[in-house]
């Protein structure tokens, strides 16, 4: 069963992710900064894909952009593409054990970086560096993190009553 | 339900619709914003929304700020005090010196019937956040169009340049940094008042002084200077130190690093340089300098 959850709670969650991605932190561990949006983006897509599609994706990726001073439309294309996958295999995605589940999520973060390296390369904004690869690895172990603390969520404020998988 | 919405075709549609738009309006922003600079910029509302996140990240230093100040030993403060003051002295005496001399300045060059240098105007404002990704330096300010930040307006902190405004929204601005990769400040040796371009790099928080020949006389420790030229930037404020010189004789130009002298990723407090011509920032001011 999946939860029932009113979308405004769904857009008050999102609030706790983009406070996280530009929160200061000590500039060593800039770049191993976790991709907070995109992983609360796939989890909403995952557990609410009638609620949070597409759209929704792509204009929390072009808020980022306004917000973190990437270029216009980096994260924006980003999240589309790595959106595009989650909503393409939700079938899979959403049936599939943990473990499987986790390896889609990281093929979407792949997605993610890849296209935002890309963009940001091509309008000059950034250059490529290997620190780039950090965030998949940092991302996919806060996964389940993610997971565990927004299934309790779902679980607390769901209309229906429902099971986690 | 949502489990067969790939199995119906006018969703899949649908879907496939959507997906192709936002493409292609990602695909016109990006090469848009690539072209035309001002196309974001120009809108301030768009970065007016962004600021209640910046004050929610922002707040955990506010509130440490506020801890530390409502809960410092007496002693300290008493200490601390003391050393303002002696500061406070210091620079009034300093000050002294300069007032003589710019009155000085000003009698030589009506002598030389050169034009005279309106003071400008500035104003205080402190850091609400810095962007996340490492090789974008841009600074996030409190300071915004209400209080009359304009676009490529300078920001100093008390040792030096550190940036211009990039974009401005009613209660916030942008800081692109002086070392950020696509940053350049036209400079000038103090020494010997030879001429250069600045430039950032992705690297390091480094300037990178660009096209000097090798038979330029520069040493380790020049200080570098705005030259005002571009108008941009105003002329002889501070801006870096010459940390390193490499020559390589095959190529007949020198690299060379500098650092700035602004610590940008430590200084709270910026100063905003209002240029004396703009009357509308320069009548509601907080300081004269």
């Amino acid at each position: 069963m999946r939860p029932e959850i009113s979308s405004w709670l769904i857009w008050l969650s999102f609030i706790p992710a983009i406070v996280l991605s530009i929160i200061p932190i000590p500039a060593l561990l800039e770049y191993a900064r976790p991709l907070w949006s995109l992983l609360f983006v796939i989890f909403w897509m995952i557990m609410a894909p009638e609620k949070v599609g597409l759209f929704t994706a792509w204009s929390i990726g072009l808020f980022m952009d306004i917000l973190t001073g990437s270029a216009p439309g980096q994260q924006a294309l980003a999240l589309l593409l790595s959106s595009l996958l989650i909503a393409c295999m939700h079938n899979r995605i959403y049936r599939v054990k943990f473990p499987e589940q986790c390896l889609f999520v990281m093929y979407a973060i792949i997605i993610f970086q890849l296209t935002y390296l890309w963009v940001g390369i091509i309008t000059e904004k950034i250059h490529f560096n290997f620190f780039y690869f950090i965030p998949i690895g940092t991302s996919i172990i806060i996964w389940p993190v993610v997971f565990f603390i927004l299934d309790k969520f779902c679980c607390i404020y769901s209309t229906k009553s429902f099971t986690s998988q | 339900m949502i489990n067969s919405i790939f199995q119906k075709k006018e969703y899949s549609q649908i879907f496939w619709s959507k997906f192709i738009l936002l493409l292609l309006l990602s695909l016109v922003i990006i090469f848009i914003n690539s072209h035309h600079d001002n196309f974001i910029r120009t809108k301030p509302w768009l970065l007016t929304l962004t600021v209640p996140f910046q004050w929610l990240a922002d707040s955990p230093k506010q509130i440490k700020f506020f801890v530390e100040k409502h809960f410092t030993a007496r002693t300290n403060l008493l200490n601390e005090n003391r050393q303002l003051k002696d500061d406070y002295l210091l620079l009034q005496y300093r000050l002294q010196q300069i007032t003589q001399l710019s009155t000085e300045n000003e009698k030589l060059k009506t002598l030389l019937h050169a034009s005279k240098e309106l003071p400008g105007v500035v104003k205080i404002g402190s850091v609400t956040g810095i962007s996340p990704d490492p090789q974008i330096k841009e600074i996030t300010i409190n300071r915004g169009l209400k209080d009359g930040v304009f676009i490529g307006q300078p920001v100093l902190d008390a040792s030096g340049i550190i940036g211009q405004i990039i974009n401005t929204s009613y209660f916030s601005a942008r800081v692109l940094l002086l070392t950020d990769s696509n940053s350049r400040i036209p400079v000038e040796v103090s020494r010997t008042g030879y001429q250069t371009i600045a430039a950032g790099n992705y690297i390091d928080n480094l300037l990178i002084l660009l096209n000097i020949p090798d038979t330029t006389d520069i040493k380790v420790g020049d200080l570098l200077v705005s030259s005002g030229l571009g108008g941009r930037f105003p002329a002889n404020y501070p801006v870096a130190k010459v940390t390193m010189i490499d020559r390589l004789p095959a190529h007949g130009f020198l690299n060379i690093q500098a650092e700035p002298l602004a610590k940008t990723a430590y200084s709270r407090l910026l100063l905003l340089l209002f240029p004396a011509m703009n009357k509308k920032a320069s009548s509601d001011h907080e300081t004269g300098s």
